[in-house]
């Protein structure tokens, strides 16, 4: 694509570096301003940041900031007005929490990082390493540690790390699987020239991800300013949010719900059986291969007789379902609010899937988007957690719902000649810690080492 | 039982610059804790749909206005009936104390406040001729109804559709709690109109109306090609004043939230409904000013007459909304009072507008700004272009013209439009007429 500039974007934009199973996360505090700069400096200097251009190596590292972190790096307040409202508040925000159904057990409060009450107070930066093996990943962390250490950082909390083998399925495609048990990454939106054109369904903007260019309503998404200067160019906003996944809670109720056709309740809950095979009208087992690339809606389950309304799959992304005048328009709107999803899951697999071991695991959630408010809340608040979506009176996501403590959530199953549903769901999926980070072009990442 | 219509008013009073922040300080502890806190219980006003107190005090923007109260309400039957009876609370006299002039007698007070009442220039009603206690009884209905569902669903599983809806009719009929669903709600004269005749007879109203209009010019062939000229004259004249005004207009340079806007986004969302307070002001001059009255006024046509069925144009969140022209704008100018009533995010609501409703929205807004120099993203021809389809330029001026309310009341804060619609259709078929057994089951 002629506008987007490979050589400027990080690369994480382009890839989540799936050959590169082992990352590190390391989410960072700075000392002050001036050892914050001299640190950021020198890793452009070794030219450790990857880029667009160079993403396809044996070991990548991305770096991203939070508000304070860019206040901390001497952004002033005229420069911080610029980007965007969701990002400068945080994601730990009073009414921000409510919409994202962070409450109870979830709040900020309870975090282990991202929230300025947390023991390692507020977090100021993300650096982000990935490599092919644990030998290698651990000395590049061991020498980056080294290098932020010496200019005064301090780490919010242990650097969280992720091993992909550990859940991948060799029985099943080879796959990954996420920690309840499905088949997870097989939805992506297809974004000329970031992803690969084999996802399917109608292309979405560039601009819906990259800062600078043409977005979903074919104008081009304003871009934060540092000194009147376009800063913000070729850079996005990350989500960043730590998901400990209560598994045995979730098998237990899915027993409770289904008995012996529990893996049918699961996969009506989610949309897809644990294969990755999207679940249609008269399926009642899983057909054992996984649905890749795009699919509709209105032609082959307009009635929810296979993947219920409120399932996940079809919640995270109604494609041409969602009501609009036809299914192409609906398909319009649905791709102003796509995420390019980044995450990898973590933690040790849960051996007896019925009981809990304490032990904590679940989803690093990250993704990418232009414009946090439309895209990432707009998909947890109007879609997810909306309890009236799609006509329902009171039901949340099965899956991520931000159920209240002690309150049961209910799923309705379109069937004929009168629905089914499934009762006592509850919470299972908390909120461990989380941030909006702003992911910044190279030449930003210059300008704010001052260089 | 005859149908019972809905109205609105907007009842704006003004208020001593000085008694500002003790009535902001009265209604902010009423408004944050709207069933619990101890002075009013708004439920108790049973003709009451939504109610918002908002305090709009412009002074920095526009020096020259004077801080108002208004008192936005949505009722069952007629608007004297309803401040008649609320105004036997001492709530209302205890807000007005704080406006000018306002007496404290009852009989008086309702008085002062039908005089400030300024109705509206558009509404819009998104169920006309359902009051509170019919959303309220079809939602127990709807509710029993899937109670019963969910017990029975084994055996029911096994029937047809229609011996399925059977029974349902007779544990839901007559000698039950819900015997009243077997009589059908009467609706309102203007509505069965609509549904039963006009939904169906309006093109050939319309073919009808062309065909005389055609037959008379031809018998009359010299007047009306002279009033043709003459409209045409005059449709030019107006497009070419139009685009020369939109040509020069300024639009707000601003793609970012002010501060304040913060503050009406931190109230929102404590709920599944919201509502929205946005203020403009209508660009100088006569031409602006008669061509926003012109749009609002075919707007409340369309709206009280073929937009009754819990969708306006396409946008099915609206509880309910309007749009009010007031005094007080800059250099004795006028503003433009919009108030909504909706379900869902604020994101969701002026991503439907833009993706659905960008031309009526543009139409109107064009005409309007923050202030000089800070216009409507521009437009040419009203809606053709730009307008709300400038997205973010939009979204940022209609926070920027927000107002964060201090009170804002729901009588059903746990229903959707879509919920209210599809708990009629329930109730209508449960005896009525349906399209098929199996499609009335789909409703639950």
């Amino acid at each position: 694509m002629a506008e987007i500039n490979y050589g400027d974007t990080q690369g994480f934009l382009f890839s989540g570096y799936k050959r590169l199973g082992h990352a590190s996360y390391h989410l960072l505090r700075f000392g002050d301003t001036a050892g914050a700069k001299s640190w950021l400096a020198g890793l452009l200097g070794r030219k450790r940041i990857t880029s667009g251009r160079d993403r396809k190596t044996d070991f990548a590292m991305n770096v991203a900031f939070t508000a304070s972190g860019l206040d901390t790096l001497g952004l002033n307040r005229d420069d911080l007005a610029s980007f965007e409202a969701a990002f400068t508040e945080g994601m730990d925000e009073g009414r921000r929490s409510r919409v994202l159904g962070d409450v109870d057990d979830s709040a900020p409060e309870r975090w282990d990082w991202g929230h300025a009450g947390a023991n390692g107070g507020a977090v100021h930066v993300v650096l982000m390493l990935f490599a092919r093996d644990a030998r290698e990943l651990t000395r590049r962390s061991e020498a980056e540690f080294d290098a932020y250490m010496h200019h005064g950082l301090s780490q919010a909390r242990p650097p969280i790390e992720t091993d992909a083998e550990a859940h991948r399925q060799h029985k099943t495609d080879g796959l990954i699987h996420e920690h309840f048990g499905f088949a997870d990454g097989l939805s992506q939106p297809w974004i000329p020239g970031v992803t690969n054109e084999k996802l399917g369904g109608p292309p979405v903007a560039v601009g819906e991800f990259i800062l600078g260019l043409t977005n979903a309503y074919g104008q081009r998404t304003a871009v934060p300013n540092v000194c009147k200067q376009s800063f913000g160019r070729n850079g996005t906003y990350l989500v960043f949010r730590q998901l400990h996944q209560d598994v045995a809670s979730f098998w237990n109720a899915m027993k409770s719900a289904g008995g012996e056709r529990e893996e049918q309740v699961a996969a009506k809950a989610l949309g897809r059986w644990p294969s990755g095979a999207l679940v249609t009208p008269g399926a009642d087992k899983d057909p054992g291969q996984a649905t890749t690339g795009d699919f509709t809606f209105t032609r082959t389950d307009p009635q929810g007789l296979g993947c219920p309304f409120g399932s996940h799959v079809r919640r995270a992304n109604p494609r041409d379902s969602i009501v609009a005048d036809t299914p192409e328009a609906a398909a319009v709107v649905s791709g102003r609010h796509r995420l390019l999803r980044r995450g990898r899951s973590y933690g040790p697999r849960l051996v007896d899937r019925y009981r809990d071991d304490g032990r904590e695991r679940g989803l690093l959630f990250l993704c990418l988007n232009a414009n946090i408010e439309r895209q990432f809340e707009f998909v947890q608040q109007t879609w997810c957690n909306n309890p009236k979506f799609a006509g329902a009176y009171d039901e949340l996501d099965p899956i991520i719902g931000a159920l209240e403590a002690g309150k049961m959530g209910r799923l309705r199953i379109p069937s004929c000649p009168v629905r089914g549903h499934i009762a006592g769901l509850r919470r299972f999926v908390i909120v461990r810690g989380g941030a909006y980070f702003f992911l910044p072009g190279l030449n930003a990442l210059a300008q704010l080492a001052g260089i | 039982m005859p149908a019972v219509g809905q109205s609105g008013f907007t009842v704006v009073a003004e208020v001593p610059l000085d008694k500002v922040q003790a009535l902001k300080d009265y209604l902010h502890p009423i408004g944050y804790d709207i069933k619990g806190n101890g002075i009013v219980d708004f439920s108790s006003f049973h003709k009451l749909h939504f109610c918002c107190f908002v305090v709009i005090d412009d002074h920095k923007r526009n020096p020259g206005a004077a801080p108002v109260l208004v008192f936005e309400g949505n009722v069952d039957g007629g608007t004297a009936d309803f401040l008649r009876e609320m105004a036997d609370h001492p709530f209302l006299t205890a807000v007005f104390a704080h406006c000018r002039d306002a007496p404290a007698e009852r009989d008086l007070l309702v008085q002062y406040l039908l005089e400030r009442d300024l109705g509206y220039n558009a509404y819009y009603i998104s169920h006309p001729g359902r009051t509170v206690k019919d959303k309220i009884d079809e939602a127990c209905l709807m509710t029993a109804l899937q109670g019963y569902l969910d017990q029975n669903y084994q055996h029911l599983g096994g029937l047809a559709p229609a011996a399925v809806r059977a029974e349902l009719q007779t544990q839901f009929g007559p000698g039950t709690r819900f015997a009243w669903a077997r009589t059908p709600h009467d609706d309102l004269l203007r509505v069965r109109l609509w549904r039963g005749v006009g939904q169906r007879l309006w093109p050939w109203a319309t073919a009808a109306l062309l065909a005389a209009l055609a037959y008379v010019s031809w018998r009359h062939l010299a007047t009306v090609g002279l009033v043709m000229i003459g409209v045409l004259v005059l449709a030019a004249s107006y497009v070419a004043r139009l685009r020369s005004l939109e040509s020069s207009d300024v639009q707000d340079p601003d793609l970012w939230e002010s501060g304040h806007a913060a503050h009406a986004r931190s109230i929102e969302d404590r709920q599944t409904q919201n509502h929205l307070t946005s203020l403009s002001y209508v660009k100088p001059g006569p031409f602006r000013l008669w061509t926003l009255r012109a749009i609002l006024g075919g707007i409340n046509l369309a709206a009280r007459y073929t937009q009754v069925n819990g969708n306006l144009t396409g946008i099915v969140t609206i509880h309910f909304a309007r749009w009010v022209i007031l005094d007080g704008g800059i250099d004795g100018g006028k503003r433009l009072l919009f108030l909504s009533n909706y379900d869902g995010s604020w994101e969701k609501y002026l991503g439907e507008f833009i993706d659905v409703a960008s031309r009526g929205l543009s139409a109107i807004w064009s005409n309007t700004g923050l202030g000089p120099q800070r216009g409507f993203p521009n437009t040419t021809f009203l809606y053709r272009t730009g307008g709300a389809r400038d997205e973010q330029r939009f979204k940022a001026m209609a926070r920027n013209s927000q107002h964060p309310e201090q009170i804002w009341y729901s009588a059903y804060p746990e229903l959707s439009v879509i919920n209210v619609s599809n708990n009629k259709a329930v109730r209508e078929g449960l005896y009525g007429a349906v399209p098929s057994a199996q499609d009335w089951l789909t409703r639950f």
